[in-house]
Parts: C-alpha cells; sequence; structure tokens
C-alpha cells in the first residue's frame, strides 16, 4: 500500500521512512504542499497521505483542500500529523477535508494502528466502489435490454388496425412492463373480439407471456376463428411455455357481425357487465373456467355464454387490480362500489367514469396491481346501418373485380372422364361435365362463359374429330338442318371411339400474407385457371383458314369465339387434342 | 331449351323467348317459330332472359333466321342479354348484325 509522507522537515520524513518500511508500506515523499500535489497526481495508487500542517510554499490545510477535491469520488484519507493541544487547529484540519489525527511527536505503535484502520477502511472502500461499477454497469445493461423488449413488445401488442370502433381500453401497468394485456380486432363482417388477460405478477416475467397471447388473437381473429379454437389454442401454449406457477386469467368476447349476439368464455376473471342504454345491468357473466395455462389440453374446457344483445349494450371487463385498488387506510374498492359505479353512469362511457371513481377512492394511494379494463358498445340498429352500407361497398367493389374471395382459396384438382360411343350418345354428357364442376364446389362453373367453352370444345370433338362432319353444310337454312340430321345419324351408327376429357384446377400460389388489406390485392393478382384437355380417338382436321373468315357465315364462328373467351387455346396431335386454359373470375 | 314465341296482335312483330341452353339441340324448334307463319312480320325479338348459355350453333340459327328476315334488311333485336351472353355476342361482332340491349 501506497502512502504519501508530506513534511518540510527532512528529519520527520526520514523517521515515518523507517517506521513504514518496517511494516511493508510502500513510501513517498514530499517537502511542502504544493510538492504533495505534484506527487499525488504522478502516482495513482497512493492510498493515504500522512499531512504536516504548516509547511512552507503551501500549507498542509491548502493541499488537503486541493487532494481532495482533486481525487472527487476517490476516497484518499488524509491524516494530520499534528500537536494536538489546539482544539481550533484540530477543527480546521477536519473542515478542509482530513480524515484523522496523529500527536506530535509521532509514536510508531499508534501510527501503524491507525494506518492499519485506514487500510481496512480504503480497502473496504475499494471493494464498494467496485461493487459500485458493477451495479452501474449491470443498471445500463438493463436499461438497453428493456428498451429492446419494450420496442418488440409494444409491435406485437399493438398492431395497427387494432384500434376498433367501438372498443375502448384502459391499461395501467404498475411497472414499465405489463401482465395486463387487452387486446381488440374488428372481424371482416363487422364482428368485434376483444381479448383482457391478467398474468400472474407484473412487469416483464409477466409482460412475457402476453406476446404469444397477441399472437394467437391476431391469427385467428383475423381468419375469423370461434373464440372456443383461439382459447383452446392459447391455453396449449402457455402449458407448453409458462412454468408451473405462472397462469392467466382471461375474457375473450366475440360480438357477432350484427351485433346482436355476444358470445363470451371467461376464465378465472370478476363477472362482465352488460349494461342497458340507461346503465341497468342487463346481465352480469361470471366466470365460468378456470384460467388460461392450468389445464391440460384434455382437461380444458372451451364452453362459451351465448347472450342476445339489445340495442345499445355496453359491455364491461375488467382485471382484479380495478377492485382490488387500496385507499390510504389499506381497503379495497370492492365489487360494491365497482356496481355502485357501473349503476351511476347513466348511460355514459363506462370507463373514464369508473377511473374517476377508484381514483377518488384511492385519494393518492400507490397502485399495487395492473389494472385493466375494456368497454365495447354494441349497437345491433347502428351496425345494420354499417353493414348496409359495407356490403353496398363490396358489391361494387366485386362487380368492379368481377371475382370472389373464394376464388384465392380453391384447391387444385384434376378429373378424367373418358366416354364411348355408347356414352356419347347420351346427350346428357355434357351436362354431366357442368355438374361436376358445380359438385367439386366450383361455383363460377354456372358461369354460361365455362359452359359455352366446354360444350364447344366438347362438339368440335365429336362433330369433327369423330364424326366428319363438315361446318360447310351449315351455310343454308336446309344444311343447318341437314347438318344436324346426320349428326344424329352418324352418332347412332358409331361403333367405336372416344372422347377423353380432363378438366383440372390450377390454383393461385398460395399466399401467406393473412392481414385484411392483402386480401383484395390478393385476389386482383392470383385468379385461378380451368385447364380444359379434350382428345379424341378421331382422324383429326386442319382447320381451313377460310372456315370463318365470314362476319355473316352462319358457320365456323367456334373456333373465334373460343380464341377469344380462353387464356390459351392450343391444338396438338393433328388436331385431335385441344388444350384450352380459363382464367376464372 | 325450350323456345316459345308469340305474335303481337298486329301481327307486326314476332317474339321469340328462348329458355335455358340456346345450342343445337333448340334449332329445329327455333326455325318453326318463324317459318311456319302464314306471313312474315316487319319486325322480330329475341328475348334471353331465360337462357342460360349459347354456343356457337345458337350464333349460326341467329344468322339463319337474320337471313330469312330479309339481310341487310332485317329488323331484329335480341334483349335481355346476361353479361355472358352480352360477351358472347360482342366477340362475335354480332352489334353490327343486330339491335342487342
Amino acid at each position: 500500500m501506497k502512502v504519501l509522507v508530506v513534511d518540510d522537515q527532512a528529519d520527520n520524513r526520514q523517521l515515518l521512512k523507517f517506521i513504514l518500511d518496517d511494516y511493508g508500506f510502500e513510501y513517498y515523499e514530499a517537502s511542502n504542499g504544493k510538492e504533495a500535489l505534484d506527487v499525488f497526481a504522478q502516482h495513482a495508487g497512493i492510498a493515504i497521505i500522512l499531512m504536516d500542517v504548516n509547511m512552507p510554499v503551501m500549507d498542509g490545510l491548502e493541499a488537503t483542500r486541493r487532494i481532495k477535491s482533486e481525487a472527487g469520488n476517490r476516497f484518499v484519507p488524509v491524516i494530520f500529523i499534528t500537536a494536538l493541544d489546539n482544539p481550533d487547529s484540530l477543527r480546521e484540519c477536519l473542515n478542509s477535508g482530513g480524515d484523522d489525527f496523529i500527536g506530535k511527536p509521532v509514536d510508531e505503535v499508534v501510527l501503524i494502528s491507525r494506518l492499519e484502520v485506514h487500510k481496512r477502511n480504503y480497502e473496504s472502500y475499494q471493494t464498494i466502489a467496485k461493487q459500485n461499477q458493477e451495479l452501474i454497469y449491470h443498471n445500463e445493461m438493463t436499461n438497453c435490454e428493456h428498451a429492446v423488449v419494450d420496442h418488440v413488445f409494444k409491435n406485437v401488442i399493438y398492431r395497427p388496425g387494432s384500434e376498433v370502433d367501438g372498443v375502448t381500453t384502459y391499461v395501467s401497468p404498475v411497472a414499465m412492463f405489463n401482465g395486463d394485456v387487452c387486446l381488440s380486432k374488428k372481424s371482416v363482417g363487422g364482428g368485434i373480439y376483444s381479448f383482457i388477460g391478467d398474468f400472474t405478477g407484473h412487469g416483464l416475467s409477466a409482460a412475457i407471456g402476453t406476446m404469444p397471447m397477441a399472437d394467437i388473437f391476431f391469427a385467428m381473429s383475423s381468419k375469423g376463428a370461434a373464440i372456443e379454437a383461439i382459447v383452446r389454442e392459447m391455453n396449449t401454449k402457455l402449458m407448453q411455455i409458462l412454468p408451473p406457477n405462472m397462469f392467466c386469467c382471461a375474457i375473450i368476447i366475440h360480438i357477432s357481425n350484427d351485433h346482436r349476439r355476444l358470445r363470451v368464455w371467461s376464465g378465472g376473471m370478476h363477472e362482465v357487465y352488460l349494461l342497458n342504454e340507461d346503465s341497468d345491468i342487463i346481465d352480469l357473466v361470471r366466470s365460468q373456467h378456470m384460467p388460461l395455462g392450468l389445464l391440460e389440453d384434455f382437461e380444458f374446457e372451451e364452453d362459451v355464454v351465448e347472450i342476445l344483445l339489445p340495442p345499445k349494450t355496453r359491455v364491461l371487463a375488467y382485471t382484479d387490480g380495478l377492485v382490488e385498488a387500496e385507499n390510504h387506510g389499506g381497503e379495497q374498492f370492492g365489487t360494491n362500489r365497482l356496481r355502485a359505479a357501473v349503476l351511476s353512469s347513466k348511460g355514459q362511457s363506462l370507463i373514464p367514469h369508473l377511473l374517476n371513481a377508484v381514483t377518488s377512492f384511492k385519494d393518492g394511494a400507490d397502485q399495487d396491481d395492473d389494472l385493466s379494463m375494456v368497454e365495447v358498445f354494441c349497437d345491433c340498429e347502428r351496425q345494420q346501418q354499417v353493414n348496409l352500407k359495407a356490403e353496398a361497398q363490396r358489391n361494387v367493389r366485386a362487380q368492379k373485380l368481377k371475382t370472389d374471395t373464394h376464388l384465392a382459396n380453391v384447391l387444385p384438382w384434376q378429373f378424367k372422364i373418358s366416354l364411348n360411343a355408347a356414352e356419347l350418345r347420351r346427350d346428357d354428357a355434357l351436362l354431366n361435365l357442368v355438374s361436376i364442376l358445380q359438385a367439386a364446389g366450383v361455383e363460377y362453373a354456372q358461369s354460361s362463359l365455362s359452359y359455352t367453352i366446354i360444350s364447344e370444345l366438347f362438339n368440335n370433338a365429336l362433330e369433327h374429330g369423330l364424326l366428319q362432319l363438315d361446318s360447310s353444310l351449315k351455310s343454308e337454312a336446309e344444311g343447318f338442318e341437314q347438318y344436324y340430321d346426320t349428326r344424329k345419324q352418324r352418332l347412332h351408327e358409331l361403333k367405336e371411339g372416344n372422347i377423353e376429357i380432363d378438366l383440372s384446377i390450377r390454383p393461385p400460389e398460395t399466399l401467406t400474407k393473412t392481414e385484411e388489406k392483402y386480401v383484395e390485392e390478393m385476389i386482383m393478382n392470383t385468379k385461378p385457371f380451368l385447364d380444359i384437355i379434350i382428345t379424341d380417338s378421331g382422324d383429326g382436321f386442319t382447320l381451313s383458314e377460310d372456315s370463318y373468315e365470314k362476319e355473316e357465315s352462319s358457320y365456323g364462328r367456334g373456333l373465334e369465339l373460343l380464341k377469344a373467351l380462353c387464356h390459351s387455346l392450343e391444338y396438338s396431335l393433328g388436331g385431335r387434342r385441344v388444350h384450352a386454359s380459363l382464367l376464372l373470375e | 331449351m325450350a323456345i316459345s314465341s308469340e305474335m303481337t296482335p298486329n301481327g307486326a312483330m314476332l317474339k321469340i323467348e328462348v329458355s335455358g341452353r340456346f345450342d343445337f339441340s333448340s334449332h329445329h324448334d327455333f326455325r318453326k317459330t318463324y317459318e311456319e307463319l302464314d306471313s312474315k312480320p316487319e319486325s322480330f325479338l329475341v328475348d334471353m332472359k331465360n337462357a342460360t348459355y349459347l354456343d356457337s350453333s345458337a350464333l349460326g340459327m341467329l344468322l339463319l333466321l337474320r337471313d330469312y328476315a330479309g339481310g341487310d334488311e332485317s329488323n331484329i333485336e335480341i334483349t335481355n342479354c346476361s353479361p355472358d351472353i352480352r360477351k358472347i355476342l360482342t366477340i362475335s361482332n354480332f352489334e353490327q348484325l343486330f339491335a342487342i340491349n
């Protein structure tokens, strides 16, 4: 340990040097205050200073003041070596920043015992300083980590479009992070999903569980999932990730598209209030289930309560932080005060009203738990107007797009049929094909265009491929009649030959975007194809250029029509096979 | 594929109504509606209100009717077409030959 001795008397310094050397201290010296400042500045490790009071150039008091100010937060004890008979001088020594005195003349035993005391202090100071630095470091690291988590957390919980008309929420966290979570989502048809949850504890450890809840909630509600499916999924997820002592009390609400029906699943939460226009209680939905994250999948129950809603109904759900809010006397706000506050809201929005009530009850007392509320205002009469308007807009849009959302969700399929001569004689062959398309759920097969195309291709294969009929017969009225009489006759006599029909749907590429706003775009860019491949066993035919040159000719229009209606049209195998692709809209 | 027709009381216009599929299977009935009349009406009205689809042979039949009615001098109106039927008529340039609405 480095000790600096400051004394203008070389004899005094020499004496102290002998003693310090004997006890293993490292000796440094200065002959006045100014020199002491220089030595102190040059040797960073000086731990204790033995200081004389009266010296030339700069005295001990001034030197101590400067050294203390130089050292800043670093603790460097200064021990004055002085006569102990003058209290005023001693006071001055302490005022200048000195830490201790040793009387003159110096006694070896006293000096060493004092130095040992200060050595101990110095060492414990060093330990504290080190620990303090570590604390500062950890604190800064925690702040950085919190900032990152906070960013991620906010992005997960607050999504664009999660502000829903008619839904008011209030979340007041105790700590920076929140074990309460309120999520809302409007469904495509105008219905509302709302989730309010309360994880055990608060702060970061409670908040972490809210993230998968939000993911599940937004993903499933945007697909229009039933709340039974959503709670089950949430429970499964929490069982998988949470430690056994953590769980989530939760309510999930779904308001139907017409705002006439409410469905509620409630686990471990206080009752849900349903109020009419005059703030009379229509119904209270009590919790029917255990909180999420406690029961294994096979024990978990997803039954929901279903209630019909009159117009202008307010639905209120809240976490226990509301009724357990305490005043200075340790008394809780409680369900009775809540009920009274609810009843006195006089048809006004509940959340501001309840916040006023609980704030004035607490009268400035600290908040001990996360406190959240969600209020959903449902008005089926107003919603009917909204939905009618939305439907009208949708119709306009659908008309413009000439398409439906189901087109984007078509699965690929293929259907092959081979008809022999006997089967071709049946005049319902074509109709059967179309009913197959319809049976496969392809609504657009009803569209007369696809029917026209299939019929055109099929008749070409039959009439020209198998029956070898000549279209030019149809140029006269009598020929027309003759053409179809011949058709009938040849078909009747047909012994061999077949027509193979291959229908398949190529769906658009499956996109993963689930957000509503992408749906329209998706429909625009991705329409399925209907591929029609018809192959006949005939001799093939060549297309003569003049067969459809005349505008007013009563035959030869089929091909022209096909080319215009199909996305692509290709003949192969010498005219025996035709492949038409139709973009379904 | 039912074809029905009706003459206006003064015998000036023949109204032909096509129901269901309008294809070769109805050519006989379609032709009968105008060929078996005592006198040729001044104008024709083909009502597609109940037609579900038509194919190229139907187009041929309409052209035969036009021939019968006097070709370029004919006066034939095709009415109540669904968008799909309208599309087929348009592709075939029938708007230049018939009054379509």
